[in-house]
């Protein structure tokens, strides 16, 4: 007698499952005895998501913050340069509108 | 057993490394894995083989893509350790992975099967573990583990052609060991 597909799939998937025995306190034994650096690094995974949102946010305030200053050095540079024409032209006109000239008029004898 | 919609989540608090989530995983999917191993290797290594699967699965959880697809990552976990199983065993012997012809020549069916009918669950067993094994690992997905084909082509990490092949040659062997006890069957 031939055996038809039909009933040998039935069978077969009929077949009772082998659930065998939990063992969870040895897996569990030997999840600990392998732990490595990077599944113990999962654990802090979420924390250390957020610590590094952090670290960017103040990374960016302290670019931020820097690249201002720099423009302020550079505002300050070119006021000190514009002051420094305008009072070399001041004295070249008067030279006695230079407070240290005008000083140094006044006690030379 | 839960259902893979209730276990999914367990998934992704596993991934961030949650223990428990992963006990619960191990309590809901270990049942199952346990069965297929044991009709792949038998029931003296099988105990062996899921603790080491669900160890390696802890191990590179991290990188399993979709949550969903955990029980057919963890099938290929096992099948992995399986087939270094059947290695070890025979240390000369390579697994043939496309030579089908080469596996039907490297087995033939064991005479101590007495298969006595379809009834009898012992004996299909016993005659799905004379299957040589490349198609034993398809019959037990499919028809024992009740994974689909596709699906069964990512594990096996075979086109769906091969699969379907390996699921037909395999039926094909398996009528022949159970058929010459049918035949006498009254």
């Amino acid at each position: 007698m031939k055996i038809d597909d039909e009933s040998l799939e039935a069978a077969l998937r009929a077949i009772p499952p082998i659930p065998g025995l939990d063992d969870w306190p040895d897996l569990k034994r030997r999840l600990g005895a392998r732990r490595t650096f990077r599944t113990r690094l999962r654990r802090w995974r979420p924390t250390l998501r957020i610590a590094g949102g952090c670290l960017l946010v103040l990374l960016a305030v302290g670019l931020w913050q820097t690249l201002q200053g720099h423009r302020s050095v550079v505002a300050s540079g070119l006021e000190l340069h514009t002051w420094t024409a305008a009072h070399q032209e001041a004295v070249k006109q008067t030279p006695l509108a230079d407070p240290w000239t005008q000083a140094l008029a006044e006690t030379t004898p | 057993m839960a259902s893979s919609s209730d276990w999914i989540p367990w998934v992704s608090r596993a991934k961030e490394g949650d223990e428990d989530a992963f006990a619960r995983l191990y309590h809901a999917t270990r049942p199952r894995l346990h069965s297929a191993v044991c009709h792949l290797v038998g029931e003296d290594h099988a105990v062996e083989i899921v603790q080491k699967a669900f160890v390696r699965a802890w191990e590179r959880l991290p990188d399993l893509e979709e949550d969903a697809a955990f029980a057919g990552w963890l099938r290929r976990i096992a099948v992995n350790l399986v087939r270094d199983q059947w290695r070890s065993r025979k240390p000369h012997d390579e697994i043939p992975e496309d030579d089908e012809d080469g596996a039907l020549r490297e087995s033939s069916p064991d005479p101590s099967v007495q298969v006595e009918g379809l009834q009898d669950a012992e004996h299909l067993r016993r005659a799905v573990s004379a299957l040589p094994e490349i198609f034993r690992e398809a019959v037990v997905l499919h028809y024992l583990d009740g994974f689909p084909v596709d699906e069964i082509s990512r594990i096996l990490d075979v086109p769906r052609g091969t699969v379907l092949s390996r699921l037909a040659r395999g039926r094909d062997r398996l009528r022949r060991i159970l058929s010459p006890i049918r035949e006498v069957t009254p």
